[in-house]
C-alpha cells in the first residue's frame, strides 16, 4: 500500500471512530463539570455529579435493578442459548432448519414490535408485571446471540474428541463437561458478555415490560430526560459505559486467551 | 487362552446399505492384527462396534471373553489411537496422558509415576507441560499413543494411526509402534489400508473386502497363497490369468490354458479339468531371459514377450512385458549385485516360472 493510500486509510478510520467515540466522549467530559446543567466545555471540573448520585435514590435503584437484571440475563441466556446450540449443531431432527430460523427471530425484528409482542403474550397469559416479566423479555432478545456465538464454537469442535474422552472412560457428560464446554468457552463468554451488554441498555423490549417499581436504568434515563437536563445523567451514563468497558476488556482477555489453543486444533 | 478379542458373525446395515455381513475376526493376547481393506471395506464400521459407538443387528463382540455388546465405549476399558490423534487441545501433554487414569480416579501421585513411564516409553518426556497445538505432528501421535497405553487396556485399537505422518516419519512410526507393542505384549488390532504397513508390520492380516473378512493369515501366507483375486490384487503386485484347467500335469500340478497361454501351475486344491480358475503370479517370482542367455534352470513354464517400459525402482527394475496373448506383465529383476545390464523397451525376451510360483485362485 502507498504512503498516500495508507494516510487516506489512517484518516477515514479517524473519522469513524470519532464519529462514533465523540458524543460519548462528550457525556463523560460533561459528567466532571460542575455546573447544574448539561455544559460542554465545562468551566471548572469537579466530582459532585458523582458525589451527588446518593441524593438520586431513583436513579441509584434503577442502576442496581439493571446491572442484576443484565447479569441474570446473561447467566440464562447463556445456559438456554448453550443447550440450543448443541441442539442444533449436533442433533438432526424434523424442524430443526426451522427452529434455528426461529431462533433468530428476535434479532430481525424491531426491538418495539419484539416488546409489543412479549406485553400482549404476559397478558394472556394474565401474569403479574413483574421482575420475571423483565428478564423473560431480555433472555428472548439475546438467547439469539448466545446461539449463534456457541453454535460458531462448536461447529469448530472435532467430534472424535468426545469419542476420545468416552474410549478413555468418560461418560458423554464427562466428555462435555471436560473437552466440549472448556473448547466453546470463548464462544459462551462472547455470547454471555453481550447479553449482558445488550440487557444493560436495553430500552425497547424494557419499556413496555416496566412497572412503577422496577424501571431499568436506561427507562429511567429517558424519563429523567424528558423533564430535566441536570448533569446527574452524565454521571449515570459514565458509569454505564464505564461498566460496559470493562467487561468488553475482560472478555477479550478470556477469549483472546482461549483463542491461543482453539487454533491449534487439528482439522 | 482366551483371545482378546472375538468378533463373531457380525452385521451391519445402514439403511439398506450393508457395511458389515457375517464378519468374524480374532485377535490373540499379545499379538498385532491388521485389518486391511480399501475405504468403504467395513473396516472403519468393525472398529466402532469393537469401541462400542456402533451397535452391530447381529452378531457378538467378546473381549477378554466377556460379552461387550451393549456396554458403551467408556465401560470397555480399550486404549484407542485416532487417525487425527483427537488429543484435547485445552489439556498439557501430561493432562492428555493422564486422561484415562483421572477418569479411573487414579490416585495424583501413581498417576504421575505412570504418565512419565508412559511418556518415557514413547520418548517425550520433558515435554509434560505443552500443549498439543505446540507439538509436531510426530509427536502429538506418540503423545496419542502414550495415552492409549498408560491405561494398560486389555485391547489395543489403532485406526490409521499413520496415515496424516509424512512417508520418512511413518517408516520410523512403524518400527517405534512395533516395538512397543511387542515391549508391552499388548493385543492390538491395527486398521490401516496401506497393504504394505500391514505386509511389513502384522502378526496376522485380516482382509476385508464388502463387509467381509475375506481371509485372515500371517502376512507371508496371505502373499503367497491368497484366497481370493481381491487379496492377491490387494496385497502386492499380481500378474493375473484366467483360464481353464485343461488336464493333469502329474505332481500334483496342472495345465492350465488362459486363452493362449499355457502353463502348468501347483494346485493346492482339487482341479477338474474344465475348471474356470485364476492364476496370480507374483513379479519378482519371474526370470527375464535375454536372448542366447542358456539359464541356470528349466522353470517349466516360459513365454515370450517384448519390453513395453523400463520402471526404475531403485533396487529394483521392473519390465512391463506383452505377452504373445496380449497381457501385459510386470516382472522385477534385481539391479544390484551381479546383474545382466538393464534391458530397454522394445527387447525381445523369454519370461521363465515356476509352477509353485502360480498362486491358484477359484475364480469368482
Amino acid at each position: 500500500m502507498s504512503r498516500r493510500a495508507r494516510l487516506l486509510l489512517a484518516a477515514v478510520n479517524g473519522a469513524i471512530y470519532a464519529f462514533l467515540l465523540a458524543p460519548i466522549l462528550v457525556v463523560v467530559v460533561v459528567s466532571f463539570g460542575d455546573s447544574a446543567f448539561l455544559q460542554f466545555p465545562p468551566r471548572r471540573l469537579s466530582l459532585r455529579w458523582y458525589t451527588d448520585l446518593g441524593e438520586y435514590p431513583d436513579f441509584v435503584q434503577s442502576f442496581w435493578l439493571s446491572l442484576g437484571l443484565a447479569a441474570a440475563t446473561a447467566a440464562v441466556a447463556g445456559v438456554v442459548g448453550t443447550l440450543g446450540a448443541f441442539a442444533l449443531v449436533r442433533h438432526r431432527f424434523p424442524g430443526r432448519r426451522l427452529l434455528g430460523a426461529l431462533v433468530m427471530a428476535p434479532v430481525a425484528l424491531p426491538g418495539l414490535v419484539t416488546g409489543i409482542a412479549l406485553l400482549q403474550f404476559f397478558s394472556l397469559l394474565r401474569t403479574e408485571p413483574s421482575i420475571a416479566r423483565l428478564l423473560a423479555g431480555h433472555v428472548a432478545v439475546t438467547v439469539p446471540y448466545v446461539v449463534r456465538s456457541v453454535a460458531a464454537a462448536l461447529a469448530g469442535v472435532d467430534r472424535t474428541l468426545e469419542d476420545a474422552a468416552r474410549g478413555l472412560g468418560a461418560s458423554p457428560w464427562t466428555a462435555t463437561r471436560l473437552v466440549t464446554l472448556p473448547l466453546v468457552k470463548p464462544g459462551l463468554v462472547a455470547g454471555a458478555v453481550f447479553s449482558f451488554i445488550l440487557s444493560f441498555d436495553n430500552v425497547a423490549v424494557s419499556l413496555f415490560l416496566t412497572t412503577p417499581r422496577l424501571v431499568p436504568l436506561p427507562i429511567q434515563i429517558y424519563n429523567y430526560v424528558e423533564s430535566s437536563a441536570r448533569p446527574i445523567i452524565a454521571s449515570i451514563s459514565t458509569l454505564q459505559v464505564a461498566i460496559v468497558v470493562m467487561l468488553l476488556a475482560i472478555a477479550e482477555r478470556v477469549v483472546g486467551f482461549s483463542r491461543r489453543y482453539v487454533g491449534g486444533v487439528e482439522p | 487362552m482366551t483371545p482378546a478379542l472375538e468378533l463373531l458373525g457380525v452385521h451391519k446395515r445402514y439403511g439398506t446399505a450393508v457395511a458389515l455381513e457375517d464378519a468374524s475376526l480374532t485377535v490373540p493376547d499379545g499379538r498385532l492384527v491388521f485389518l486391511l481393506g480399501p475405504s468403504g471395506c467395513g473396516k472403519t464400521t468393525t472398529l466402532r462396534i469393537v469401541s462400542g459407538f456402533v451397535q452391530p443387528d447381529r452378531g457378538e463382540v467378546r473381549i477378554g471373553g466377556a460379552r461387550v455388546d451393549g456396554l458403551p465405549p467408556e465401560r470397555r476399558g480399550l486404549g484407542m489411537v485416532f487417525q487425527h490423534y483427537a488429543l484435547f487441545p485445552h489439556l498439557t501433554v501430561a493432562e492428555n496422558v493422564g486422561f484415562g487414569l483421572r477418569m479411573r480416579r487414579v490416585p495424583a501421585a501413581e498417576a504421575r509415576r505412570r504418565v512419565a513411564r508412559a511418556l518415557a516409553l514413547v520418548r517425550l518426556g520433558g515435554l509434560e507441560s505443552r500443549l498439543p497445538g505446540a507439538l509436531s505432528g510426530g509427536q502429538q501421535q506418540r503423545v496419542a499413543l502414550a495415552r492409549a497405553i498408560v491405561i494398560e487396556p486389555r485391547l489395543l485399537l489403532l485406526d490409521e494411526p499413520l496415515s496424516s505422518l509424512d512417508a520418512r516419519l511413518r517408516a520410523e512410526m512403524r518400527g517405534e509402534i512395533r516395538a512397543i507393542q511387542r515391549a508391552l505384549g499388548i493385543a492390538t488390532l491395527f486398521v490401516t489400508h496401506d497393504q504394505e504397513e500391514a505386509l511389513t508390520m502384522a502378526d496376522e492380516i485380516a482382509v476385508m473386502a464388502g463387509g467381509r473378512v475375506v481371509q485372515v493369515g500371517p502376512p507371508a501366507d496371505l502373499y503367497d497363497r491368497p484366497a481370493t483375486r481381491f487379496v492377491a490384487e490387494f496385497l502386492g503386485d499380481s500378474n493375473l490369468e484366467r483360464g481353464t484347467v485343461t488336464g493333469p500335469a502329474g505332481d500334483g500340478r496342472w495345465r492350465v490354458d488362459c486363452g493362449g497361454l499355457a502353463l502348468t501351475a501347483a494346485a493346492p486344491r482339487t482341479w477338474t479339468p474344465g475348471s474356470r480358475v485364476a492364476v496370480a503370479v507374483r513379479p519378482e517370482r519371474v526370470r527375464v531371459r535375454r536372448p542366447g542367455d542358456p539359464g541356470p534352470e528349466s522353470p517349466a513354464n516360459t513365454c515370450p514377450g517384448v519390453i513395453e517400459e523400463v520402471i526404475f525402482r531403485g533396487a529394483l527394475r521392473r519390465y512391463r512385458v506383452r505377452l504373445p496373448h496380449g497381457s501385459l506383465w510386470s516382472v522385477d529383476e534385481p539391479a544390484a549385485g551381479d546383474v545382466p545390464a538393464p534391458l530397454g523397451a522394445g527387447a525381445a525376451v523369454t519370461l521363465g516360472w515356476r509352477p509353485e510360483d502360480c498362486a491358484a485362485i477359484p475364480d469368482e
